[in-house]
């Protein structure tokens, strides 16, 4: 299977525990939501599938291209887009998205990006410092350059907060043209969020809904 | 293959130097917040002391004593910074470990080289100092800059994920920096002295391996700082 692979994944933070047990996969064309209340540990979990978190128990892998291994072995193969992974304020979305390509040592794919710009209307600012932008402008420079490199696994944390209605539908239109080709992993309480997603992992207990 | 590598290698450490360049050319934190330290820091001391201070040894204990502590305010901030922006996730994800490391590296060179420059000459008129063998003392700062650069960005990516860090740094840094802070002061204190200072030697092989073993032991150890939390 190609894709996101998370087996028995635990977390505690000191002695308390956040979630533990759970196991999922996603594979490459499917969109999975993980769905649950403030502090079940979306976020978290979300984390450990990107490699920027340390699961406290089971493992996450990722299996691309006939080869397995830790998820930050797959750069070139997995965008993020989360609160937690923020951009620089003093580059230029054009700057940002050259240093990433760079230090990805992936070729840049100008005219996709660009496209990108265009898209969520931010054609205009790629010369402008990211410091001046607003938290919706910047939501949605976040979402472009976490698909500048065409990942084959996306993690989104909330991806549409802090945008407008217009955004909001961009958002929906590119997760819907990714789900038949990228592995989508969807963190959110939003329901309509929610119903992007094929399947549905559930943390915090079932009274949420 | 190998040569695919090396340039791998180059082509990721430049990207994160010159990110880092241009948000340092951007905001001028840290090299002004260096620079004013040590040009105030010169300053007073040559107020206060009135060019009575004529013994090299001394006067080279003043330079590396203030660059020493400009470096603790400066250099910490490698990866204070990016913790505090939330960036240093974005790191993670585009960069390998080493090309972070050897970037960083790289750009607090630069940082303090380009404050040397400028304070060298300020020390040298400050505080009247005859600078006899001035091959010998560039050469000692910049191996005492490589070194003092390798280990600031190690332990800024340390101290990056402690509450206190803008007192744990100097603290981690004070006994990693000591062997080369000593050896630089005697170094210099050579090149400002009347005898030929190269006949020795050994000061300069020290440093050269002390910016070698912290350059590659760095590397080394950063892989377990930066991976995952």
């Amino acid at each position: 299977m190609e894709g996101l692979i998370l087996e028995n994944v635990g977390k505690r933070f000191g002695p308390r525990p956040i979630f533990s047990g759970i196991s999922f996969s996603v594979s490459q064309g499917e969109a999975v939501c993980l769905w649950g209340p403030n502090g079940a540990g979306k976020s978290t979990l979300l984390k450990i599938a990107a490699g920027l978190a340390r699961p406290s128990s089971g493992s996450a892998t990722c299996s691309f291209g006939g080869r397995s291994g830790k998820p930050l072995e797959f750069r070139n193969s997995i965008g993020v887009c989360a609160p937690d992974v923020s951009l620089y304020d003093e580059l230029s979305p054009e700057e940002n998205l050259d240093f990433m390509s760079r230090a990805r040592g992936a070729k840049r794919d100008k005219a996709y990006e660009r496209e990108l710009m265009e898209s969520f209307s931010l054609e205009s600012f790629a010369n402008a410092p990211l410091g001046t932008f607003s938290s919706g402008m910047r939501q949605r420079f976040k979402l472009i350059a976490a698909l500048a490199h065409r990942p084959r696994a996306l993690l989104l944390d909330e991806p549409s907060s802090f945008m407008d209605e217009a955004g909001r539908a961009r958002v929906e239109s590119i997760v819907a043209s990714l789900k038949g080709s990228t592995a989508l992993l969807v963190a959110t309480n939003d329901p309509a969020e929610r119903a992007w997603c094929g399947s549905t992992v559930s943390l915090g207990g079932d009274k949420f809904c | 293959m190998p040569a695919r590598l090396i340039m791998d290698f180059i082509s990721g450490a430049w990207a994160v130097m010159k990110k880092d360049a241009l948000e340092e050319y951007r905001a001028r934190y840290a090299f002004n917040t260096t620079l004013l330290f040590c040009v105030t820091c010169l300053v007073m001391v040559s107020y206060s002391l009135g060019g009575a201070v004529t013994d090299p040894m001394l006067q080279s204990a003043m330079l590396w004593v203030i660059l020493f502590f400009s470096a603790m305010t400066g250099l910490s901030r490698a990866f204070i910074k990016e913790e505090d922006r939330g960036t240093m996730n974005t790191l993670r994800l585009c960069c390998r470990a080493d090309h972070v490391f050897y970037g960083k590296t790289a750009m607090n060179f630069l940082l303090m080289s380009s404050v040397i420059v400028i304070v060298a000459p300020l020390f040298i008129i400050l505080l009247n100092v005859n600078m006899r063998h001035v091959g010998y003392f560039a050469l000692t700062t910049a191996l005492a800059t490589v070194g003092l650069s390798a280990v600031s960005a190690l332990l800024s990516a340390i101290v990056a994920q402690a509450r206190a860090r803008g007192m744990l740094f100097p603290v981690l840094a004070f006994p990693a920096l000591m062997p080369v802070f000593l050896t630089a002061v005697r170094a210099t204190g050579m090149s400002l002295a009347e005898a030929a200072p190269w006949t020795g030697g050994g000061e300069l092989v020290f440093l050269a391996a002390y910016a070698v073993a912290a350059t590659v032991g760095g590397g080394f150890l950063f892989e377990y700082v930066f991976s995952e939390q």
